[in-house]
Parts: structure tokens; sequence; C-alpha cells
């Protein structure tokens, strides 16, 4: 199994913030991508959170970590996890490519 | 009745020199509440009277700032050694602090640029009132490059 931690993310409708994210793990297993994190009280948007597509963004220096949420499950207390789908690479402006670490 | 919320569409504006801007097609009434607020300061409407006697008026040097700020998710632009200026889901005071730090003359370009994006969506807004309910509503065309 491979993960990656981070602290900041986003829940993107479109480029709108859907939620924030402080703390997350991504980790991928042969059923693929999944995430588990926790959502910042006051900066969770309900009505966005409810539009589809959702992704999960997960910025680096340089560019982004993105993956389209196929299910979404959000617990009290503000922790979250949903299963993704391919995770893509973003540039600085937004562009993205597929990677390899399918 | 139709909806009344928009997709999250992003357009492309081509401008000089190969660069683009890419802009958010409509704005929420948050993001429009937010442009107003921007795009106004406070006058006293006569000396001498008590201190709740204001009223707004529009801010001419900021109304224009204020609407590229409200439509600009990113752009092209880098800097002296090529290095991209990163606008993308900065905080509003980072992108301001960039747009007050290009040269005036392309400045002006993105403004203009993005007056006329507000200008075609505005229209296009106002066109879709006339269409009677139940036709088809057609795609807005803005100065878009894609």
């Amino acid at each position: 199994m491979r993960a990656i931690r981070g602290r900041v993310a986003a829940l993107k409708w479109g480029y709108f913030d859907a939620a924030a994210v402080e703390g997350y793990a991504v980790t991928k297993d042969a059923d693929g991508w999944k995430v588990q994190g926790a959502l910042i009280p006051g900066r969770v948007d309900a009505f966005k959170l409810a539009q589809r597509p959702l992704y999960f963004v997960a910025p680096f220096k340089g560019g982004a970590w993105r993956w389209e949420i196929l299910r979404l499950s959000t617990l009290d207390g503000g922790q979250f996890s949903a299963t993704l789908g391919p995770m893509t690479t973003e540039d600085r402006h937004g562009i993205t490519r597929p990677t390899t670490r399918h | 009745m139709g909806s009344r919320v928009r997709r999250p569409d992003i357009d492309t504006i081509a401008i000089s020199g190969g660069d683009t801007l890419t802009v958010k097609r409509f704005l929420t009434a948050a993001e429009f509440r937010e442009l107003v607020k921007a795009s106004t300061k406070p006058v006293r409407l006569n000396a001498g009277t008590p201190a709740g006697d204001l009223a707004m008026e529009v801010d001419p040097t900021e109304s224009g700032v204020a609407t590229v700020l409200a439509y600009l998710v990113d752009w092209t632009f880098t800097d002296f050694d090529g290095r991209p200026l990163v606008i993308r889901d900065q905080p509003r005071a980072v992108v301001r602090g960039f747009l007050d730090a290009i040269d005036a003359e392309s400045y002006m370009e993105v403004q203009r640029a993005i007056q006329a994006h507000d200008t075609a969506m505005r229209a296009f807004v106002d066109g879709e009132k006339k269409i009677p309910p139940g036709a088809q509503v057609p795609e807005p065309t803005s100065r878009s490059a894609g």
C-alpha cells in the first residue's frame, strides 16, 4: 500500500472550495485510491459539497495532486473519507495530466 | 423555472504576448456582493450631520480592480526569470499584490479584458431573461480562447 500524507488540501467543485481540509492521508491498495481526513469547521459549504463532480486536491510545491471523488462520507466531528478515481497531477496553472502513479 | 444556480465554468481570454487569463464565467451572489462592497466607499452627506448620515458611492480607483479580483482565476504571467506568478487558489491579498506589482500597461490590459467579459456575461444574462419558458438557452460567448 502506498500513502500520501499532508496537512492542507481541499474538496473542490470547479474552482470553488467546497470544504477546506486540515490533515489527510491518501492511500492506494488493490481497490484503488482512498482518502481520510478532517474538514475545517466554518470552511465547509454544504451546497457546494453536495454538487458533483467533486475533487480532492492536495497541493505540493509547484502543483497539486487531484482525484475525482467517487463516494464521499462525512462523519460527526468533521472527519471525512472518500473513495477516489485516478490521480492526476496539476501544474501551477491548473492544467492536469495523468500520472504514472495510477 | 430553470435553475438559479450556475456551474463554476471558466473561460480563457487571450491577451497580448501569447498570455491568457482564466476567468469565472459568472459570479455568484456572494462574489457579486463582494464586488459591490469592494467597489464603493462611504461618503458623508453633509458636514456637521450625525455620524450615521453616510452614503456609499462608487470608488473609481477600486471598482476596476474589484472586478478583476472577482473574476480572475488564473493567468500565465511570469516574472523576469520566467517563474510563474502563482495566483490560482491564492488568498485575495496575494492576488491583489501581484496585480499591484505588474506594470501599469499590463494591468490595464487585464482590467479591460475582464471588464469586457463582465459586460458580455451581463448581456447574456439579460438576454436569458427574455427567452420564453421552455425555450433552449444558448451558450454564452465571451472573448474566450477556449
